[in-house]
């Protein structure tokens, strides 16, 4: 990529600097700065008041928080649009409309579908210093002068690691800001590659994206040695403050029942229309395409995970370094960087008439593209799994006798097993809510649920997109809830 | 049996172990003593084939474990290895943690029941082994370990998360077991109760090397230097001109009237830790006979 920006030719390139890309940059880093600030205050407001309710709610609040993680940021547009527009419920109950395409209206669909990215670190984090509100109190200071004087201080970074990796999500994006119109750079690069044919100036787009994400990586506050685990049981519980909860039910309906409804009221207005061949294919694509996916991503993992843990090497660490940072690359970047040499090999491989068939129409893109960003989930997966594997089991297996090739079917296996379930599942979901490199990579023709709410939200058939999403975000809250535990305890992902 | 010759080790700094010898016949217990950091469990590794170690030979039953040359792979060995953290299998229950070593399926369920007998863990051969107590968890790990007739077993540390009582009992019982079998073994430690308990024979280790062996009286009596006397047990170090002595506190005999006052008084089981001084010495000793603090006393050994 970086090759093709320097010496490609780039006809649109000039268009885009004499103002459109200062446009473009301006509105990516308004929406991003937008992000952190709604994330962070959202996330960490409700942090610090579920971690000062008495214990007994935590666990459901904990669940609630976590919960819009189910819902892709595009679905909850699609469905905010529905109720704020004309014919929506905002129309029919108080006979006016409210126009959310637009940045800010991004920004609030980002901030109620990405807080639980600060939310759920800053809950572990306090509920592992609750005994601090105790040596605050040894100190002669009152409840919220510890929050304010030694919590504080503490959480923050905490707060602002979750809310950067909300940025890269927003970064990421490409459903609710290609749907409102707003000029990012995903949006550009897609627009001037698929619009204008001009790969090389899509690819300097890309780079320049790829270097936002580089810096965010590289502010990212390091988290290490810090064992996440969440203890519900704090020691200190406290009690329900009446603002707090306002607070926290506005949060819950904004972000999980009203979209929710709307998405029910559309599959209920429209449910016979849409539950069609077309609909149960694109339902087999989403799901074929997120299992083949998964399979082969744990797959990788393991093999990471194994070998590092049985051949340490320099070479192995760095490699999985590569891995886990593939996820935070945006996936139009991966898309675009593996479109190119398949595109290459597709034609020189036609050229020298070794085959009529392409691989750039089959499912190898995508699920390499899909792999390669989402292997990391199942890294971290069994990379938590191993982590509760003691270090002398295997080295136990071996003075029993028992040799590696046998001790990975004995040991590693059914050991890890829950881990990798765990991982594979993390990483369906992720490829059932995934929309760019889908849309970019995708044979002809060949439509997921992501990519059939996506194209009938843009035709304006919001009701019945919400099919669609209903389905992604089912599977997904099905998904988070079986695997919550796992999930508040920091285990993964 | 197992013949340890010039065994050296270390890891991108100076060396954990320093040219090691050690012989050790069949059917001994061999304790290796000494403070964190000194080579003990780098050596039980090297023996298990854990670690390779830089140079040097380890040859177990006239069988060639290791040298420069030559490495037999953990799992060839026939060592059965008890580690600090039991490495119980958390997947299995407790027969098939017992039986996982065990590759003759026709003998397995009998070599099984015969050691959940001998350890009594009859009723407890299909919990999981998360359920355990730490005691039941111990003899699991050396039921698993011995299950497979090791040439050698080694203990790394293995009683350390027991309680002072239950730890008497296993050490026990895991002695009367080991001589019952004929089992050779080597346990590290820190411990020298567990030393003193379970071993025909100590070794005392020190900045890698073997300072000192023999049998536990004989160490304990006759200490070599101010480290082995005070690895083995409480010790007063009594200057004499150029000459340093030690003596153990229960080796002194106090009367009363005399030139050492009696500056603390301890009651511990039984019998009272007397602290005496006389001018800057400082000497420490036993008696069950009771003097008041601040009482004059005189000191024979």
């Amino acid at each position: 990529m970086a090759i093709h920006s320097v010496w490609g030719e780039a006809p649109s390139w000039n268009t885009l600097t004499e103002g459109l890309l200062i446009h473009i940059l301006g509105s990516s880093a308004i929406l991003a700065a937008g992000a952190f600030v709604g994330t962070s205050i959202v996330g960490l407001s409700l942090a610090i008041w579920v971690a000062a309710t008495p214990n007994r709610g935590k666990r459901f609040f904990d669940l609630l928080f976590i919960l819009p993680l189910a819902v892709p940021p595009y679905v909850f547009a699609y469905s905010y649009a529905e109720l704020v527009g004309y014919g929506g419920w905002l129309d029919t109950w108080f006979g006016t409309t409210l126009d959310i395409k637009n940045i800010w209206g991004a920004i609030f669909v980002f901030t109620f579908t990405l807080f639980p990215y600060v939310y759920l670190p800053c809950r572990i984090f306090l509920a592992q210093k609750s005994h601090w509100y105790e040596v605050g109190s040894s100190l002669g200071l009152s409840r919220y002068q510890s929050q304010w004087r030694l919590i504080r201080p503490m959480v923050l970074p905490v707060a602002m690691g979750g809310a950067l990796l909300a940025v890269m999500e927003v970064l990421n994006d490409f459903g609710v800001c290609k749907y409102f119109g707003i000029p990012t750079l995903t949006v550009g690069i897609m627009k001037i590659w698929t619009g204008y044919g001009d790969y090389v100036s899509a690819v300097r787009l890309a780079l320049i994206l790829m270097t936002l994400v580089a810096v965010i990586l590289i502010l990212q506050p390091s988290q290490k040695g810090n064992d996440q685990r969440l203890d519900r049981t704090d020691a200190k519980a406290g009690k329900y403050n009446a603002l707090g909860a306002l607070f926290a039910s506005l949060v819950a309906l904004l972000s999980l029942l009203l979209p929710l409804s709307i998405m029910i009221k559309g599959v209920w207005a429209t449910g016979s229309r849409v539950f069609d061949h077309s609909f149960a294919l694109a339902a087999w694509h989403s799901c074929s395409l997120a299992c083949l996916s998964a399979a082969i991503a744990v797959m990788v993992a393991f093999a990471i995970e194994f070998g590092l843990r049985h051949f340490p090497s320099f070479l192995g660490r760095r490699s999985k370094s590569i891995v886990l940072l593939c996820y935070s690359t945006p996936g139009i970047i991966i898309a675009l960087g593996l479109l190119l040499p398949i595109v290459g090999l597709d034609r020189w491989m036609i050229k020298n008439q070794w085959t009529t068939a392409v691989i750039s129409q089959s499912l190898v893109l995508p699920v390499l593209a899909l792999v390669i960003r989402y292997t990391s989930v199942a890294v971290k997966s069994a990379e938590s799994g191993y982590a509760t594997v003691g270090k002398h089991v295997h080295e136990s297996a071996e003075s029993l006798g028992v040799p590696l090739s046998r001790s990975v079917f004995s040991i590693d296996l059914p050991l890890l097993s829950p881990a990798l379930i765990a991982g594979f599942v993390l990483v369906f979901v992720d490829v059932l809510k995934e929309l760019p490199i889908t849309m970019i990579t995708r044979p002809f023709n060949y439509d997921t649920l992501a990519t059939k709410a996506f194209f009938m939200a843009s035709d304006e058939r919001l009701r019945e997109s919400a099919n669609a999403s209903l389905l992604i975000v089912m599977v997904s809250a099905l998904v988070l809830l079986l695997l919550s535990k796992k999930l508040i305890n920091g285990a993964s992902h | 049996m197992l013949v340890i010759n010039q065994v050296s080790k270390s890891f991108q700094g100076p060396p954990v172990l320093k040219q090691v010898d050690l012989q050790l016949g069949s059917g001994q217990i061999l304790a290796l003593l000494g403070r964190s950091g000194c080579g003990k469990s780098t050596l039980l590794r090297m023996i298990a084939g854990f670690d390779r170690p830089d140079q040097g030979q380890i040859s177990l039953m006239g069988q060639l474990l290791v040298n420069d040359n030559f490495f037999l792979v953990p799992e060839r060995r026939n060592v059965g290895f008890v580690f600090q953290d039991l490495a119980l299998f958390p997947h299995l229950n407790v027969s098939e943690n017992i039986g996982f070593g065990l590759r003759d399926r026709s003998s397995r369920q009998q070599k099984v029941e015969e050691m959940l007998e001998l350890f009594q863990l009859q009723s407890l051969a299909g919990q999981p082994v998360s359920t355990l107590s730490g005691g039941q968890a111990q003899r699991v790990a050396i039921a698993r370990s011995l299950a497979i007739n090791p040439n050698l077993l080694l203990l790394d540390e293995s009683f350390n998360s027991l309680d002072r009582e239950l730890r008497y009992e296993i050490r026990q019982e895991v002695r009367e077991v080991l001589k019952k079998r004929g089992t050779t073994a080597i346990f590290v430690t820190h411990d020298v109760e567990d030393a003193f308990q379970m071993a025909d024979e100590l070794a005392v280790m020190n900045n890698g090397v073997i300072v000192q062996r023999g049998t536990p009286a004989e160490v304990y009596r006759n200490p070599i230097n101010g480290l082995v006397a005070s690895l083995t047990g409480s010790i007063n170090q009594l200057h004499d001109g150029e000459q340093v002595r030690f003596i153990r506190p229960e080796s002194l005999v106090l009367k009363s009237g005399g030139d050492w006052k009696i500056t603390n008084k301890v009651f511990m089981h039984g019998y009272y830790v007397y602290t005496v001084n006389r001018g800057e010495q400082e000497m420490h000793c036993r008696s069950s006979l009771e003097f008041s603090a601040g009482e004059w006393v005189q000191m024979e050994w």
